[in-house]
């Protein structure tokens, strides 16, 4: 995938992300879209560290946006990123399965790692209290990983069958 | 500069990690304040949120709407009982009317100089909600160009939410009450001598004490801000949820739930 278009996507998911907001407000959690999405493109992307970029810039957008200090999002994104892509070791990042895993442990510490940013600043939420909100936002997290992932794995099997078989042609 | 080169991933990262800690470190230096940069950029934000967060508003109304019929009829009987014991109220308060303005007379009469009421308002649409979905602080669409200022007092229909905390040309973000540890004095509605202050916060749960131990409050009784500290008189807080006695610090505590539901907020008010 051209970098322009990972760009594109991602503000893409932003504005739908602000549409969300606005349409999901009966349910107790929304998804953040482009921060899976830079999750995901780390976990199951050749060129992580574009993705990488991708997180930091738009985490910083929302941090600018909503934040009460800047670069809680960009950090736990940053660490979660990290994290993920130290379990591409061990979990295979072509297989669905694995996919999954990394939805569930990507988001949980995303969450985590804001939560005691925060914490640490003053906010007065426990722990557990934001995981009551995470549980709710957890299955959208993983339908968007594993949607994202599968064109994300497409583009990736075929690059690499490309290269695989260019002496026959 | 070779290892950098060779190791591009690692570099990106830590380096990506070094600048962001940097940036938290100095933003929560200068108290989270923003400056020329942040401050465009949420000009330009909002600008782009604006649009398309009432766009999914509207559609979130109308669905709601849709499988909320049975709700809305029982509402509308209860508002329609409401509306003839306030038609009666009404009839009522004319008394207490002349009442006031004989009052009125008096205290100019007398050059009696009280409180400032009528203040100005500026109502607002919420344009985004923080991601993090448990903690309730929120951008809204209107700012300076209205005369909003820092600290300005922000209420909905339903009550008080908090106070506005950063604000720009057409943006400004608002911190709710349930995420600011900020002593709230509060009056109870049943019995306006009634004193206490709300000195802390349990996960989106107000917590208190009355300044008598010796007052008798109960649960479900409702509370008002009483005007002393950063919020104006008369604005509804929440309701007693629980009561217990402190013997420890001979405080009579509260437990209050608060009047707005913060989630499902649209529109705010903020006092000028």
């Amino acid at each position: 995938m051209k970098y322009r278009y990972q760009w594109f996507i991602a503000i893409g998911l932003l504005i739908c992300e602000i549409f969300f907001n606005g349409l999901l407000s009966f349910y107790p959690a929304v998804p953040n879209l482009v921060i899976s999405l830079a999750l995901v493109g780390v976990f199951a992307s050749d060129l992580p560290e574009r993705w990488i970029i991708i997180g930091v810039v738009f985490g910083l957008v929302k941090d600018f946006s909503l934040g009460m200090i800047l670069g809680p999002t960009a950090l736990s994104a940053l660490i979660a990123m990290a994290i993920l892509l130290a379990l591409k070791i061990y979990i295979n990042s072509e297989s669905y399965i694995g996919c999954f895993v990394a939805a569930i442990l990507g988001s949980w510490m995303f969450t985590t790692i804001y939560w005691l940013i925060y914490y640490f600043i003053g906010v007065p939420y426990t722990y557990i209290y934001a995981m009551k909100f995470f549980a709710y936002q957890l299955p959208l997290q993983i339908i968007l990983f594993l949607i994202a992932f599968k064109f994300l794995r497409k583009k990736r099997v075929e690059i690499k069958r490309d290269a695989k078989y260019r002496y026959y042609r | 500069m070779r290892w950098i080169k060779e190791h591009k991933l690692i570099s990106i990262l830590v380096g990506a990690i070094i600048f962001v800690f940097v940036l938290i470190m100095v933003s929560i230096g200068t108290g989270g304040k923003g400056n020329i940069v942040t401050g465009g950029t949420n000009s330009a934000l909002s600008f782009l949120e604006t649009p398309f967060a009432s766009v999914g508003r509207s559609i979130s109304k109308q669905i709601s709407g849709m499988f909320s019929y049975q709700d809305l009829m029982k509402e509308n009987d209860k508002l329609k009982d409401e509306n003839t014991k306030l038609k009666r109220q009404v009839v009522n308060l004319t008394l207490t009317d002349n009442q006031l303005r004989e009052l009125e007379r008096l205290s100019k009469s007398l050059n009696y100089v009280g409180n400032i009421g009528d203040k100005e308002i500026v109502s607002a649409d919420i344009i985004s909600l923080d991601g993090t979905n448990w903690m309730n602080i929120f951008t809204i669409n209107s700012g300076k160009e209205k005369g909003i200022k820092v600290g300005n007092t922000v209420v909905s229909g339903e009550g008080l939410v908090g106070r506005v905390m950063e604000v720009g040309t057409n943006w400004a973000k608002v911190k709710t009450i349930t995420d600011e540890n900020n002593n709230v004095s509060f009056k109870l509605t049943g019995n306006l001598g009634i004193i206490g202050i709300i000195d802390s916060i349990d996960d989106g749960k107000l917590q208190g004490f009355m300044l008598d131990s010796n007052s008798t409050v109960s649960k479900g009784e409702k509370l008002i801000t009483s005007g002393m500290g950063v919020y104006p008189e008369g604005i509804d807080i929440g309701s007693i949820t629980k009561t217990k006695y402190d013997k420890d610090r001979q405080l009579q505590i509260v437990t209050v739930k608060p009047a707005v539901n913060f989630k499902s907020l649209q529109k705010v008010v903020v006092i000028l």
